[in-house]
Protein backbone atom coordinates (compact mmCIF):
# COMPACT_ATOMS: atom_id res chain seq x y z
CA UNK A 1 0.00 0.00 0.00
CA UNK A 2 1.16 3.53 -0.76
CA UNK A 3 0.37 6.31 1.68
CA UNK A 4 0.83 9.96 0.84
CA UNK A 5 0.31 12.95 3.10
CA UNK A 6 -0.44 16.54 2.11
CA UNK A 7 -1.76 19.66 3.80
CA UNK A 8 -4.70 21.20 1.99
CA UNK A 9 -6.84 24.10 3.22
CA UNK A 10 -5.45 23.58 6.71
CA UNK A 11 -6.38 19.91 6.79
CA UNK A 12 -4.07 16.92 6.87
CA UNK A 13 -4.93 14.79 3.82
CA UNK A 14 -3.86 11.15 3.89
CA UNK A 15 -4.24 9.37 0.56
CA UNK A 16 -4.02 5.58 0.54
CA UNK A 17 -3.55 3.46 -2.56
CA UNK A 18 -3.92 -0.32 -2.77
CA UNK A 19 -5.86 -2.92 -0.85
CA UNK A 20 -6.33 -2.29 2.86
CA UNK A 21 -6.02 -5.75 4.36
CA UNK A 22 -4.00 -7.78 6.87
CA UNK A 23 -0.80 -7.18 4.92
CA UNK A 24 -1.11 -3.40 4.67
CA UNK A 25 -3.19 -2.38 7.70
CA UNK A 26 -0.04 -1.90 9.78
CA UNK A 27 1.22 0.76 7.37
CA UNK A 28 -1.92 2.83 7.82
CA UNK A 29 -1.99 2.15 11.56
CA UNK A 30 1.45 3.77 11.78
CA UNK A 31 0.02 7.01 10.38
CA UNK A 32 -3.73 7.48 10.84
CA UNK A 33 -4.32 7.43 14.64
CA UNK A 34 -1.22 9.58 15.26
CA UNK A 35 -2.27 12.22 12.70
CA UNK A 36 -5.80 12.35 14.10
CA UNK A 37 -4.33 12.77 17.60
CA UNK A 38 -2.13 15.64 16.43
CA UNK A 39 -4.28 17.47 13.85
CA UNK A 40 -7.67 19.09 14.23
CA UNK A 41 -8.79 18.19 10.70
CA UNK A 42 -7.87 15.00 8.88
CA UNK A 43 -9.15 13.63 5.58
CA UNK A 44 -8.50 10.00 4.64
CA UNK A 45 -8.87 9.66 0.87
CA UNK A 46 -9.70 6.04 -0.03
CA UNK A 47 -10.43 6.64 -3.73
CA UNK A 48 -7.57 4.33 -4.78
CA UNK A 49 -8.43 1.55 -2.31
CA UNK A 50 -10.38 -1.21 -4.07
CA UNK A 51 -11.43 -3.08 -0.92
CA UNK A 52 -11.05 -3.17 2.86
CA UNK A 53 -11.01 -6.34 4.97
CA UNK A 54 -11.57 -6.54 8.73
CA UNK A 55 -7.89 -5.78 9.45
CA UNK A 56 -8.39 -2.48 7.63
CA UNK A 57 -11.67 -1.77 9.41
CA UNK A 58 -9.84 -2.16 12.69
CA UNK A 59 -7.40 0.64 11.78
CA UNK A 60 -10.20 2.92 10.58
CA UNK A 61 -11.96 2.34 13.90
CA UNK A 62 -8.77 3.32 15.75
CA UNK A 63 -8.81 6.56 13.75
CA UNK A 64 -12.46 7.24 14.63
CA UNK A 65 -11.78 6.55 18.30
CA UNK A 66 -8.79 8.93 18.25
CA UNK A 67 -11.02 11.63 16.75
CA UNK A 68 -13.70 11.06 19.34
CA UNK A 69 -11.32 11.17 22.29
CA UNK A 70 -9.57 14.37 21.14
CA UNK A 71 -12.55 16.19 19.63
CA UNK A 72 -10.70 16.30 16.31
CA UNK A 73 -12.42 15.69 12.99
CA UNK A 74 -11.82 12.80 10.62
CA UNK A 75 -13.58 12.63 7.25
CA UNK A 76 -13.32 9.67 4.84
CA UNK A 77 -13.81 10.23 1.13
CA UNK A 78 -13.90 8.41 -2.18
CA UNK A 79 -14.89 4.98 -0.90
CA UNK A 80 -15.48 2.41 -3.64
CA UNK A 81 -18.78 0.49 -3.83
CA UNK A 82 -17.09 -2.71 -2.54
CA UNK A 83 -15.79 -0.73 0.46
CA UNK A 84 -19.19 0.84 1.01
CA UNK A 85 -20.73 -2.65 1.15
CA UNK A 86 -18.25 -3.70 3.86
CA UNK A 87 -18.97 -0.50 5.80
CA UNK A 88 -22.71 -1.10 5.63
CA UNK A 89 -22.63 -4.69 6.88
CA UNK A 90 -20.16 -3.79 9.65
CA UNK A 91 -22.24 -0.91 10.96
CA UNK A 92 -19.40 1.47 10.10
CA UNK A 93 -21.38 3.82 7.86
CA UNK A 94 -22.92 5.56 10.86
CA UNK A 95 -19.58 5.79 12.70
CA UNK A 96 -17.87 7.94 10.04
CA UNK A 97 -18.37 11.15 8.12
CA UNK A 98 -18.25 10.01 4.48
CA UNK A 99 -17.90 12.35 1.52
CA UNK A 100 -17.85 11.57 -2.20
CA UNK A 101 -14.49 13.15 -2.99
CA UNK A 102 -11.63 15.18 -1.57
CA UNK A 103 -13.15 18.56 -2.46
CA UNK A 104 -16.40 17.80 -0.66
CA UNK A 105 -14.45 16.40 2.29
CA UNK A 106 -12.47 19.64 2.59
CA UNK A 107 -15.68 21.65 2.22
CA UNK A 108 -17.28 19.61 4.99
CA UNK A 109 -14.38 20.42 7.30
CA UNK A 110 -14.81 24.13 6.55
CA UNK B 1 -9.25 -18.14 -19.15
CA UNK B 2 -7.81 -20.24 -16.34
CA UNK B 3 -10.76 -21.47 -14.31
CA UNK B 4 -8.79 -23.19 -11.56
CA UNK B 5 -6.39 -21.74 -9.03
CA UNK B 6 -4.07 -23.39 -6.52
CA UNK B 7 -1.55 -21.90 -4.11
CA UNK B 8 0.30 -23.12 -1.04
CA UNK B 9 1.15 -20.56 1.61
CA UNK B 10 4.89 -20.42 2.13
CA UNK B 11 6.31 -19.44 5.53
CA UNK B 12 3.02 -18.95 7.33
CA UNK B 13 1.85 -15.37 7.75
CA UNK B 14 4.85 -14.07 5.80
CA UNK B 15 3.43 -15.81 2.75
CA UNK B 16 -0.03 -14.28 3.00
CA UNK B 17 0.52 -11.18 0.84
CA UNK B 18 1.94 -13.31 -1.99
CA UNK B 19 -1.02 -15.70 -1.75
CA UNK B 20 -3.47 -12.78 -1.94
CA UNK B 21 -1.53 -11.27 -4.87
CA UNK B 22 -1.81 -14.57 -6.72
CA UNK B 23 -5.52 -14.97 -5.98
CA UNK B 24 -6.22 -11.39 -7.03
CA UNK B 25 -4.33 -11.85 -10.30
CA UNK B 26 -6.34 -15.00 -11.01
CA UNK B 27 -9.65 -13.28 -10.27
CA UNK B 28 -8.71 -10.29 -12.43
CA UNK B 29 -7.76 -12.69 -15.23
CA UNK B 30 -11.31 -14.01 -15.18
CA UNK B 31 -12.58 -10.52 -15.95
CA UNK B 32 -14.89 -10.46 -12.95
CA UNK B 33 -16.47 -7.20 -11.77
CA UNK B 34 -15.05 -5.42 -8.68
CA UNK B 35 -18.35 -6.22 -6.96
CA UNK B 36 -17.26 -9.88 -7.09
CA UNK B 37 -13.47 -9.72 -6.73
CA UNK B 38 -13.62 -7.24 -3.81
CA UNK B 39 -15.81 -9.40 -1.56
CA UNK B 40 -13.94 -12.60 -2.51
CA UNK B 41 -10.60 -10.95 -1.66
CA UNK B 42 -11.95 -9.64 1.65
CA UNK B 43 -13.22 -13.13 2.52
CA UNK B 44 -9.89 -14.71 1.53
CA UNK B 45 -7.89 -12.29 3.68
CA UNK B 46 -10.17 -12.74 6.67
CA UNK B 47 -10.33 -16.54 6.46
CA UNK B 48 -6.59 -16.96 5.87
CA UNK B 49 -5.77 -14.50 8.68
CA UNK B 50 -8.07 -16.47 10.96
CA UNK B 51 -6.41 -19.78 10.06
CA UNK B 52 -2.94 -18.32 10.60
CA UNK B 53 -3.94 -16.86 13.98
CA UNK B 54 -5.37 -20.14 15.28
CA UNK B 55 -4.46 -23.75 15.43
CA UNK B 56 -0.75 -23.78 14.51
CA UNK B 57 -1.10 -25.13 10.96
CA UNK B 58 2.09 -26.34 9.26
CA UNK B 59 0.48 -26.36 5.87
CA UNK B 60 -2.13 -23.97 4.47
CA UNK B 61 -3.39 -24.40 0.95
CA UNK B 62 -5.83 -22.36 -1.07
CA UNK B 63 -7.65 -23.56 -4.17
CA UNK B 64 -10.33 -21.84 -6.19
CA UNK B 65 -12.45 -22.46 -9.23
CA UNK B 66 -14.90 -20.49 -11.29
CA UNK B 67 -17.60 -22.56 -12.94
CA UNK B 68 -21.08 -21.74 -14.17
CA UNK B 69 -21.34 -18.32 -12.58
CA UNK B 70 -19.97 -19.38 -9.21
CA UNK B 71 -16.51 -18.66 -7.83
CA UNK B 72 -15.58 -20.98 -4.97
CA UNK B 73 -12.49 -20.69 -2.77
CA UNK B 74 -11.38 -23.45 -0.39
CA UNK B 75 -8.79 -23.02 2.36
CA UNK B 76 -7.36 -26.27 3.75
CA UNK B 77 -5.03 -26.43 6.75
CA UNK B 78 -3.60 -29.15 8.98
CA UNK B 79 -3.90 -27.23 12.27
CA UNK B 80 -6.07 -28.11 15.26
CA UNK B 81 -9.77 -28.49 14.60
CA UNK B 82 -11.15 -24.98 14.44
CA UNK B 83 -14.47 -23.84 13.04
CA UNK B 84 -14.29 -20.06 12.55
CA UNK B 85 -18.01 -20.02 11.79
CA UNK B 86 -18.74 -21.07 15.38
CA UNK B 87 -17.69 -17.70 16.78
CA UNK B 88 -20.39 -15.34 17.95
CA UNK B 89 -21.39 -12.54 15.58
CA UNK B 90 -20.31 -9.09 16.77
CA UNK B 91 -22.89 -6.43 17.62
CA UNK B 92 -22.60 -4.05 14.67
CA UNK B 93 -25.11 -1.58 16.10
CA UNK B 94 -23.01 -0.43 19.06
CA UNK B 95 -21.90 3.19 19.37
CA UNK B 96 -18.30 4.10 18.60
CA UNK B 97 -17.11 4.03 22.21
CA UNK B 98 -18.43 0.50 22.70
CA UNK B 99 -17.16 -0.98 19.44
CA UNK B 100 -14.40 -3.52 19.72
CA UNK B 101 -11.62 -3.20 17.17
CA UNK B 102 -11.71 -6.87 16.24
CA UNK B 103 -14.03 -9.77 15.59
CA UNK B 104 -15.55 -8.55 12.34
CA UNK B 105 -13.81 -10.91 9.94
CA UNK B 106 -16.11 -13.91 10.02
CA UNK B 107 -19.14 -11.62 10.06
CA UNK B 108 -17.91 -10.06 6.82
CA UNK B 109 -17.34 -13.46 5.20
CA UNK B 110 -20.83 -14.66 6.12
CA UNK B 111 -22.49 -11.53 4.80
CA UNK B 112 -20.40 -11.05 1.65
CA UNK B 113 -20.49 -14.65 0.42
CA UNK B 114 -23.48 -16.58 -0.89
CA UNK B 115 -22.34 -19.78 0.78
CA UNK B 116 -19.84 -20.57 3.53
CA UNK B 117 -19.12 -24.05 4.85
CA UNK B 118 -16.71 -25.57 7.36
CA UNK B 119 -15.74 -29.21 7.44
CA UNK B 120 -13.20 -31.22 9.44
CA UNK B 121 -12.05 -34.13 7.29
CA UNK B 122 -8.93 -36.33 7.23
CA UNK B 123 -7.33 -34.30 10.02
CA UNK B 124 -7.73 -31.07 8.12
CA UNK B 125 -9.89 -27.97 8.41
CA UNK B 126 -11.69 -27.13 5.18
CA UNK B 127 -13.34 -23.75 4.87
CA UNK B 128 -15.14 -23.15 1.62
CA UNK B 129 -16.84 -19.98 0.47
CA UNK B 130 -18.61 -19.11 -2.75
CA UNK B 131 -19.98 -16.11 -4.55
CA UNK B 132 -22.17 -16.02 -7.63
CA UNK B 133 -21.34 -13.77 -10.56
CA UNK B 134 -22.78 -12.81 -13.92
CA UNK B 135 -20.66 -14.38 -16.65
CA UNK B 136 -18.49 -11.60 -18.15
Amino acid sequence: MQIREDIRDGACVISAEGRLDSGSAGELEAVLPARVQAQGKVVLDLAAVPYVSSAGLRVLLLGAKAARSTGHRLVLCGIAPAVREVFDISGFTSLFTLEDDLDSALAALG
Amino acid sequence: METEFSHTLAAGRAGLPAALDALEAWLNGLGLAPSVTGPVMVAADDILSNVLDHGGAQSVGITARAVAGLVTVEVVDDGEAFDPLAVEAPDTTLALEARDVGGLGVHLVRRLMDEVRYERRDGRNRLRFSKTFDAP
